[in-house]
């Protein structure tokens, strides 16, 4: 305890600077507190009949942690090996691995990009660009409150943070769309209708907070820099804030300063006239002002000193895997509506401020809690409903695959994952990154057909909404079925060699959805399975029984 | 700056004598229109059915459906006489004109809502936006309580404008989402709507049934609106599957076709009447670009232009086959515009004083609601708001406009209970 106190004091010096070195984050595996977190669940359901669904079995976690950690389901190999392990920390371990590979930092980079981007089209920076920043920084060990950081200061220019620049640029560098945005996204207020007037409903949202957060942006404006024709961002040493709201007939002019939600305003520094440039304004020239309100905001925003950054934060990470944010939406924190669960949201904050913004530390404390080690199914007999919002968590909600992560695991699950990945051990390459990323390069064209089809519109949340042109292109579309080839390591190899109906519904089965087949489903399958294996194709008869299940609820949704 | 009527402007009077030039042409060349054949028999006896014609932007009411001519606030068109008497609208509807025998007009719309969204939710729900409900759209309760059990159509078929602009499944709201939107994008036959050639017909059916079998078994104890969103789409491919020809407007003869105009929203209003004869429930297409806070006059000149022929070769093969008197038509906006004309030759955003127009099912031809006064900037008689359009189109439809819906035991009037039926043009 004491070593975390010590911890605790190093923690805000650190914030007071950026550039004071970090120590290592301390270790958060300990019994008391994996259980905290189901305390805190239970606690305010006290008043509920105390019900929970059965503890997951470990094909059921193995694959919820797979899907959530790396964006994909595990082989079936995988899946076999972690059934048969011994070790009682098994659970830890495989928790542990996902966190440390190369397929969790592309997925969280994926997951960080949509996130903040919304899958907004590229404009100035691509994509790719950006993706592979987040991903270096994440492999880097670089905390989540320093990537922010860094994406709210990035002028485009600097060499390091030039795809973090994408934050502003590819929205157009425009003051009021990323004043929006960084309240939406990091700070989980949706502060849109305070730019005109106080916002209509939610009495928290006022103009004054909307416009206190855009006079840290509004002297910063986009331009092509003259020298490296690069688009980067100047910002001027003068340009204040007036507004007047829309419903006010007197129509009073109010001005404000940079200022945060919750905190004091934050004066401009008095500079000796003729010193508030570092690079004057004039023609052609991109001006620097000696300070950055801009930059100024990144730091002030960005660090678990200010709460409704750390809040938003945690409430975001236990909505990626838990299913729901404990206030939802997930960006209408305000006091009329309060986190399903006050208590827990709190101790989650202040676990992600202790943990330093430690992504891997706390999904590993989500992942290892009772509470996501709980089935989905509710206990036979009761009569706990499966509500689709509101939910308390005595169950674990059924999650939608995201676009790309449903396109990943198709690829996994028809075996061109394992056909693909024997091919590339083959080749020798030793070094694990190089590995992924040609991996990556080979999923990306299979993947994007799917991926369009399932994606929603850009600049829009993401959101699951099932549409018949989806289901008709994994029915209809030969893409699916192109991709059940019969090589080495694949799932069609596999089926080939199996003589036993039995055998080939259960590895079907256990590819695809990660689990054993039941009695019932075994001889449900016996005669289609027959039917395949002695008509004059066997391995067409087989992509047909392997799509049935591509194309199930089951693999629809992580259960 | 106030435009002022009879400007006199060159391009004003140029546009009015080619569009006259063209009108001269129209009525030349127009004939009965298609083949004729008409089922009025066997179809009259079908369900009831829905084309809803939306006008995205704003359509302005002083260049439709309640002209102003002369008054300060007109503009430079006339007003035409129409197939009903006493009826006059806009001169940019010639072919509408000779179809108002089966439309009628509601003239005092006031829905106080001048935003797009907001005003878009009212002409969709019949109700403003309230925080602490979502109604359903029009199309999503019309797939409710019209379209028969096991139809092969989607309830509710939206025909969306090139690139998106689509409904979503929350269109839906408390209905749930069996009865959420179905979209048609660029009104073509949907993509894939074919098996692969490699699959034969056994094939498919024998993998669905595994797949149905599976999704059987995880639901027993998992089913969630969001499973249920999902499962439907599978019923919804197989219905449209079965029913693809009806997406191939190739086939109609090139007359009829050119009737309805060889441009996106004429194609769109053809598929539509093939939609709505193969029994389609609900069909919504829209034409865009009515936005016109600048050059409002030009902009109405090319944007009715072709909605004007389309629509009226709609109504008019709908009338032909014997739909008509089973399809509730309605044209409506997100609001109208202003009777004020800009500094920019616009008209801005206005629901004060507007119109829409209704036809068909359960509907009296050639009558008229509501009445504004002479500059079109106040209702005078008979005012109504979204509440009562929806008592109306449902009441039109033989339908009981005071039902409630139950939501978890929770009673939710179909329609406004604050308002009722326009019985001045319901039949």
């Amino acid at each position: 305890m004491r070593a975390s106190l010590i911890l605790c004091i190093f923690c805000c010096s650190s914030l007071l600077g950026a550039d004071v070195p970090r120590p290592a984050p301390a270790k958060t595996t300990s019994a008391p507190q994996l259980d905290r977190i189901d305390r805190l669940l239970s606690e305010a359901d006290a008043k509920l009949p105390d019900q929970r669904a059965a503890a997951a079995s470990d094909l059921e976690f193995l694959r919820r942690a797979y899907l959530d950690l790396t964006g994909t389901i595990p082989s079936a190999g995988e899946a076999r090996a972690f059934e048969k392990d011994r070790d009682p920390a098994k659970r830890e371990h495989c928790v542990d691995q996902l966190l440390a590979s190369q397929a969790h930092v592309w997925h969280m980079a994926e997951q960080l990009d949509i996130w903040w981007m919304e899958r907004r089209t590229d404009t100035v920076v691509s994509t790719g660009d950006w993706r592979r920043w987040l991903r270096e920084n994440l492999q880097g060990g670089e905390p989540l409150d320093f990537i922010v950081r860094d994406i709210l200061s990035a002028d485009g220019l600097v060499k390091e943070t030039q795809p973090a620049a994408r934050f502003s640029l590819d929205r157009g560098s425009e003051p009021n769309l990323v004043a929006r945005d960084i309240a939406r996204l990091f700070l989980g207020a949706n502060l849109q209708c305070a730019q005109c007037h106080d916002h209509p409903r939610v009495e928290d949202y006022t103009q004054e907070k909307y416009q206190g957060l855009l006079a840290f942006l509004v002297r910063t404006r986009q331009m092509t820099d003259p020298k490296t024709k690069k688009m980067v961002l100047a910002e001027k040493a003068d340009g204040e804030t007036t507004f007047v709201s829309v419903f006010d007939k007197a129509k009073v002019q109010k001005k404000t300063g940079p200022k945060l939600p919750g905190l004091k305003e934050i004066p401009d520094p008095a500079l000796a006239k003729g010193t508030e440039y570092i690079v004057a304004p004039a023609k052609d020239v991109r001006e620097v002002p000696r300070y950055s309100r801009r930059s100024r905001l990144s730091e002030v925003l960005a660090q678990g000193g200010y709460d409704p950054f750390a809040r938003n934060m945690a409430n975001r990470l236990w909505a990626m895997v838990m299913g729901r944010g404990l206030v939802f939406p997930l960006d209408m924190h305000h006091p009329a509506n309060p986190p399903s669960h006050p208590e827990l949201l709190d101790h989650l904050t202040s676990e992600l401020i202790r943990m330093q913004f430690d992504h891997r530390a706390f999904l590993k404390l989500l992942v290892l809690s009772q509470a996501y080690q709980r089935s989905s199914q509710p206990p036979s007999g009761t009569a706990l409903t499966r509500p689709d919002s509101g939910n308390r968590w005595r169950m674990m909600p059924l999650k939608p695959l995201g676009p790309e992560v449903f396109a990943r695991s198709a690829l996994q699950a028809t075996g061109w994952t394992d056909g693909e990945k024997a091919s590339l051990r083959s080749g020798a390459k030793s070094v694990e990154e190089g590995v992924e990323e040609t991996l990556q390069g080979r999923m990306a064209p299979l993947m994007a057909p799917i991926v369009r089809s399932l994606k929603g519109q850009p600049g829009l949340a993401e959101e699951f909404d099932p549409r018949v042109d989806q289901v008709l292109f994994l029915g209809n579309n030969a893409h699916l079925l192109n991709l059940m080839g019969d090589r080495p390591d694949s799932l069609m190899r596999r089926l080939s060699g199996l003589t036993d109906p039995d055998a080939i519904t259960e590895e079907i089965h256990l590819s695809v959805l990660t689990r054993h087949a039941t009695a019932e489903e075994l001889s449900d399958w016996r005669a289609a399975v027959n039917t395949a294996k002695s008509s004059s194709q066997p391995q067409a008869g087989f992509k047909q029984l392997i799509w049935a299940l591509i194309a199930s609820a089951e693999f629809r949704f992580s259960s | 700056m106030m435009k002022t009527t009879g400007c006199g402007r060159a391009i004003h009077g140029l546009s009015r004598r080619s569009f006259l030039g063209g009108m001269a042409a129209a009525v030349a060349g127009s004939g009965s229109l298609g083949s004729g054949a008409a089922f009025a028999g066997d179809l009259a006896a079908k369900h009831k059915r829905v084309l809803m014609v939306f006008l995205a932007g704003g359509v302005s009411q002083l260049e439709t459906w309640d002209p102003k001519p002369g008054a300060i606030t007109g503009g430079p068109f006339r007003a035409i006489a129409t197939s009903a008497p006493g009826v006059h609208i806009s001169e940019l509807l010639p072919y509408t004109a000779r179809q108002m025998h089966h439309l009628a007009l509601v003239r005092g719309l006031n829905t106080a809502e001048d935003d797009h969204g907001k005003g878009s939710y009212i002409m969709h729900t019949g109700r403003p936006q309230e925080p602490a409900i979502e109604y359903p759209h029009l199309g999503s309760v019309c797939s409710k309580l019209l379209c028969p059990e096991g139809s092969p159509l989607p309830g509710y078929l939206h025909v969306t404008p090139g690139g998106g602009g689509g409904s979503s499944p929350a269109d839906a709201a408390y209905l749930g989402p069996r009865f959420a939107p179905v979209n048609i994008g660029e009104g073509r036959a949907p993509q894939n709507i074919d098996r692969p050639g490699s699959l034969t017909a056994e094939a498919d059916r024998m993998r669905q049934e595994l797949r149905r079998k599976a999704d059987e078994r995880f639901l027993a104890t998992r089913r969630a609106a969001r499973t249920e969103a999902y499962t439907q789409t599978w019923d919804q491919a197989k219905g449209l599957m079965d029913k693809k020809g009806l997406f191939d407007i190739t086939t109609e003869p090139d007359r009829l076709a050119a009737g309805y105009g060889k441009h996106d929203f004429g194609r769109h209003c053809l598929l539509a009447r093939r939609l709505l004869e193969g029994d389609a429930t609900f069909v919504k297409i829209t034409h865009t670009n009515y936005d016109t806070h600048h050059e409002n006059f030009d902009f109405h000149i090319e944007q009715l232009g072709e909605f004007d022929r389309s629509f009226a070769t709609l109504v008019d093969d709908l009338h032909q086959r014997g739909l008509l008197s089973s399809t509730l038509i309605l044209v409506a906006s997100e609001f109208g515009r202003t009777p004020n004309v800009n500094h920019l030759y616009g008209r801005d955003h206005w629901s004060k004083a507007w119109s829409v127009a209704l036809g068909g099912c359960g509907i009296v031809g050639g009558s008229v609601a509501g009445k504004t006064n002479g500059k079109g900037t106040e209702v005078v008689d008979r005012q109504v708001n979204g509440g009562h359009l929806f008592h109306t189109y449902f009441k039109a439809l033989g339908l009981d406009s005071t039902k409630n819906f139950f939501v978890e035991q929770r009673p939710i009037p179909i329609a406004d209970p604050k308002t009722e039926p326009i019985k001045e043009i319901l039949a």
